[in-house]
């Protein structure tokens, strides 16, 4: 699915990740822990295209191709998802307009025809079930003026309906209350498919609990400095990342 | 003393020869308004409010205007079906600044409506035509003011009486062929709301697609004791046209009086906007869009002056410039002494798509009261970097993301327009204006 080798990338000047390395399966639900500034931000966004970071060594495969060759709305065609940490408000463009455009664009690529508008509708409804997001947001601007946990869900929703066969998702649990964070990790795991894998990037070991991860990777200062099974997760929740940069820092 | 010298005498040799200037009030306010002129001639880029335009093709002009109608394009008449359906209203056509009777069609009025050429209106001399014609738009104000009021040829005569609601809004298009081609036009429009009437005026300004003339139109709008006038105002300029047009608006108490305009098209485009809010509780609304390409240059200028209490004033404007084209943005808040309670707001925001197209953007707040609520704001700027690398990491193709920003963009100012059918216009305009845009169809939220 992806495989990731000597990643470097730099911003501006400041060399954010120091060489990336690891390997996802089909179906695989790898998390990505680490302290602030670890760089677990800047991977997702390198990862989906986002030009203000320097790709500087190495290269990412995903499903066989060269991502790096792929500019982002190839990536996302493809089936490459990244959901926001912030995110963007799209003031006047209804969100059900944007997402129809996007999954067209996605059918296009896979030489489907256009979604008909009543099964879209009938989709959309169905699945914004899956986060409880509420049917209105669907008309409404995208993102704008929706509740911090309303962006969240509305990532999630995204998600479902472009059924992509990689999801990234950058801190997806940062400032949700236990409610949204439930109905967030219920869209994902009702998601769960042996063809679909999950990237989770977070900072805190709870929304671990509701989406089950296969394997956990400590990121810190660029660097992955340990992997390992959803025990990895716990035992973060209870040391905390500073044994971790000392280790890095030694 | 040279060439331009020579061409400052014109207006004046033109309006020398005028056999008939009207009724003695107007002659004498023509007469003033040429006066007016003369004593400053052109504007030159050290005037303050002209120094971004060059007027030199326009100073080229011979200001006589153009003999016979000339032949109108071939997609006029549908572009002024899209405007107001046939039917769906009374319209006036004035080609080369005459009376188009063919394209007019004015005779079955809302009821409440009195619409006639101005000529005709001046025989009958209404004592509201006195009152008002040439008493609003003021010559000191722009020297192409003084040149229509000195030189103005026909126009329309709009007079709504006492609470008459007007539902159908009302066409005005002042075309200019390629028979004024080197020439200028001095169309002239009043719009005059008795007491709790309401009435919206569509005007359209287009042209020849090629032919370089020059059109100076001044409408003048005045709101009685709680009326309402709107004015939605579309420039379509050829692409070597120039327009240099002017509206002066007047609230009286509890009145309002709304322009919003349009600009995509010509070669030089200045639309000066003044509403004077003169009545307790009146409003003034200034709305603008303007979309330029190429090597154009679009100029909105506005002056909105509050003299009494309670009064309420909006300005929104923005502009979404590319290629090597430039714009200007000049607008005023002028809170008279005693204008207490004035609740105010300017906004003007440009959207920069080339890095070789040029906004200016200059808010002016003059404020001589104490208890006033004023906000002003002004951005230039490029498309949001965050949004389009969203859009597209959703699979958005970039142009279209690109167009989609834009459009929304632009759209909230559309939203506020007051004539359903131009606001249509304006976004078939929009989408022709941004790459990929006749992809861009019922996305707003």
């Amino acid at each position: 699915m992806l495989k990731i080798n000597n990643l470097h990338a730099s911003v501006e000047t400041t060399e954010i990740l120091k060489g990336i390395d690891f390997e996802m399966g089909p179906g695989e639900v790898h998390a990505i822990m680490g302290p602030n500034g670890s760089g677990k931000s800047t991977l997702s966004k390198v990862l989906a295209g986002d030009e203000s970071y320097e790709v500087t060594d190495g290269s990412v495969a995903f499903e066989g191709q060269d991502l790096f060759e792929m500019e982002p709305e190839e990536r996302a065609r493809a089936g490459v998802f990244l959901g926001f940490q912030y995110p963007v408000e799209i003031p006047g463009v209804s969100n059900s307009y944007f997402l129809k455009a996007a999954v067209n664009a996605a059918r296009e690529a896979r030489g489907e025809g256009e979604i008909d508008p009543v099964s879209f509708l009938k989709m959309a409804r169905e699945r914004a079930q899956w986060v409880k997001l509420d049917e209105s947001l669907l008309n409404r601007p995208v993102n704008a003026g929706f509740s911090g946990g309303e962006k969240k869900r509305n990532e999630i929703f995204h998600m479902a309906m472009l059924e992509p066969r990689l999801c990234i998702l950058d801190e997806t649990d940062s400032g949700l209350d236990i409610d949204a964070l439930r109905a967030v990790a219920d869209g994902v795991n009702s998601m769960r498919d042996p063809q679909r894998s999950f990237l989770i990037i977070t900072h805190y070991q709870r929304l671990l609990s509701y989406i089950v991860p296969d394997y956990v990777h400590v990121m810190v200062n660029g660097r992955i400095v340990r992997s390992g099974g959803k025990e990895l997760a716990e035992e973060l929740e209870r040391t905390g990342y500073a044994l971790f940069e000392d280790e890095e820092a030694a | 003393m040279g060439a331009v010298e020579e061409l400052k005498s014109h207006p004046r040799a033109v309006f020398d020869d005028l056999a008939d200037l009207g009724p003695a009030w107007l002659a004498e306010r023509r007469r003033a308004a040429m006066t007016t002129f003369d004593a400053h001639g052109f504007p030159t880029r050290r005037w303050e409010a002209w120094k971004h335009i060059d007027l030199t093709p326009v100073l080229r002009s011979d200001f006589r205007p153009p003999q016979g109608p000339g032949e109108v394009d071939d997609g006029l008449a549908g572009r002024l079906d899209q405007l107001l359906p046939p039917g769906d209203g009374p319209r006036l056509v004035f080609v080369d600044g005459k009376l188009d009777a063919a394209r007019s069609d004015y005779d079955k009025l809302p009821a409440g409506v009195t619409v006639q050429p101005l000529r005709e209106a001046l025989a009958d001399e209404p004592a509201w035509l006195q009152t008002h014609l040439a008493a609003h738009a003021d010559p000191a104000n722009s020297p192409f003011i003084a040149l229509n009021t000195a030189l103005m040829g026909e126009g329309v005569a709009v007079q709504v009486r006492r609470g008459a609601m007007v539902e159908t809004p009302l066409l005005i298009v002042c075309y200019t062929s390629a028979a004024s081609a080197g020439h200028a036009v001095y169309p002239r429009v009043i719009v005059h709301g008795e007491e709790a009437s309401h009435l919206r005026v569509v005007e359209y300004h287009s042209g020849d697609p090629q032919a370089a003339y020059l059109s100076c139109p001044v409408t003048e709008l005045i709101a009685d004791a709680g009326a309402q006038v709107d004015l939605t105002r579309i420039s379509e300029e050829g692409d070597a046209g120039c327009q240099l047009g002017a509206v002066s608006g007047t609230a009286a108490r509890d009145a309002r009086v709304g322009a919003h305009s349009f600009v995509w098209g010509g070669d030089k485009v200045r639309v000066d906007i003044e509403a004077t809010v003169q009545g307790d509780n009146g409003e003034g609304d200034l709305t603008g869009i303007h979309l330029s390409d190429g090597q154009r240059f679009v100029d909105h200028h506005t002056w909105v002056h509050h003299d009494a209490e309670h009064t309420r004033s909006r300005q929104v404007f923005k502009g979404v410039l590319d290629g090597r084209s430039e714009t200007v943005f000049d607008g005023l808040i002028k809170v008279h002494p005693g204008a207490q309670k004035t609740d105010a707001e300017q906004e003007n925001r440009n959207l920069i798509l080339s890095p070789r197209a040029l906004a200016h953007s200059n808010p002016r707040l003059e404020i001589f009261a104490d208890d006033v609520r004023c906000t002003h704001g002004s951005t230039v700027g490029e498309l949001d970097e965050q949004a389009l690398f969203y859009m597209r990491a959703r699979g958005i193709d970039p142009v279209v993301a690109k167009s989609l920003l834009t459009y929304a963009f632009v759209a909230e100012v559309l939203e506020t327009v007051r004539c359903p059918q131009a606001a249509e216009y304006e976004r078939a305009l929009l989408r022709r204006f941004l790459p990929g845009g006749e992809q861009l169809e019922g996305f707003e939220a």
